[in-house]
């Protein structure tokens, strides 16, 4: 039964697998040899180092983002204001005319019609009631 | 701010409006941003704007971040979708990203062996050569398998990490990992051994 190949792709660059297979295995030495090889180029990667006041510039380009979101919501908000105060305005008027009308039309009522009208009160009534005033009071 | 606090109280601190502690989370996190962006993305130039872009993504997120689960992982995972992000809009800007390995590159290959073979040391510039021939192999590898590469051989992270970092399960960021290691091996072989004899290392 023919032995198993190394799985290379399942070792870290860093570990060494059975010489022995090594030794008696051609292909598993060309894998070998390209797997090193790998590691070799993984490890020999350049890195590279962030800019100097990096992490400074970040936080003050972070905080005058934030800055900037408090800007725009007061740019909307002074937008919103005059509409705000029509919005109060017109609730306003909407609420007094409730609370205030009915005292008011209490009122003149009072002043125009002193007398409750009867609720019998027909036009002949009226009419007749005219006919009795005496002609200086009848309107002109 | 000393090294002893948490990331969970600088995590506090910057929500709360401390520049001094986004400060600090950028100092702590930006050598692993800015490789990681390097290693994946590969063009020098684009790093800095990049990393710039996952800070200020990580603190317009801040305050939904959840100061149980680990900070390193959660800004991983900010900056390897901004990488996806960033390789998905240059395919659609049809910048070519990732090219074949030409004959020319194949002989370089080969001359990098041979030189690893002899135990040659590498001048800095053979490194970068080194390291974009490496950043070529790669871009055949499909983007999340190259992701979970770049975040475990050359950036170290866990697989636990490298699981948060792209969502997924431990057991899928070892397969990808691996598949990775594998397809990379076997495309080195092919241009180290065709027709040829093995050089031992």
């Amino acid at each position: 039964m023919p032995e198993e190949h190394i799985p290379f792709a399942e070792l870290d660059f860093d570990e060494t697998p059975d010489q022995s297979h090594l030794n008696s295995c051609e292909e598993c030495r060309k894998g070998w040899a390209a797997f090193r090889f790998l590691g070799f180029q993984v490890k020999s990667a350049p890195q590279i180092d962030p800019p100097p006041f990096f992490s400074q510039r970040l936080a003050h380009l972070a905080q005058t983002t934030e800055v900037s979101f408090v800007f725009l919501f007061q740019r909307v908000a002074q937008q919103l204001i005059p509409v705000f105060l029509a919005l109060v305005l017109a609730t306003s008027f909407l609420l007094y005319r409730q609370t205030e009308v009915e005292p008011a039309m209490e009122y003149y009522s009072a002043v125009f019609f002193p007398e409750p009208v009867p609720e019998d009160l027909s036009v002949e009534d009226v009419v007749d009631s005219l006919r009795e005033l005496p002609e200086e009071e009848l309107l002109p | 701010m000393t090294e002893a606090t948490t990331d969970a109280q600088l995590v506090k601190a910057t929500v709360e409006g401390d520049p001094q502690a986004s400060e600090e989370i950028v100092e702590r996190y930006q050598r692993l941003v800015f490789n990681i962006i390097y290693h994946y993305v590969g063009r020098r130039n684009e790093v800095e704007d990049l990393a710039q872009e996952v800070f200020l993504k990580v603190f317009r997120s801040l305050d939904t971040f959840d100061a149980k689960r680990p900070l390193k992982a959660w800004i991983s995972r900010i900056t390897a979708n901004t990488c996806l992000d960033e390789v998905r809009k240059a395919r659609k800007r049809k910048i070519q990203l990732f090219a074949d390995l030409g004959r020319d590159e194949e002989d370089r290959v080969e001359y990098f062996y041979e030189r690893f073979s002899q135990h040659s040391t590498l001048s800095e510039r053979d490194v970068q050569e080194l390291f974009e021939l490496l950043e070529k192999l790669m871009g055949r590898l499909n983007e999340k398998d190259k992701m979970a590469f770049v975040l475990r051989e050359l950036e170290g992270l866990s697989y636990p990490e490298i699981a948060q970092a792209l969502q997924t399960t431990e057991l899928a960021a070892r397969i990808r990992v691996s598949r990775s290691k594998r397809r990379l091996q076997k495309d080195l072989e092919q241009v180290l051994y065709s027709g040829k004899k093995i050089i031992d290392a």
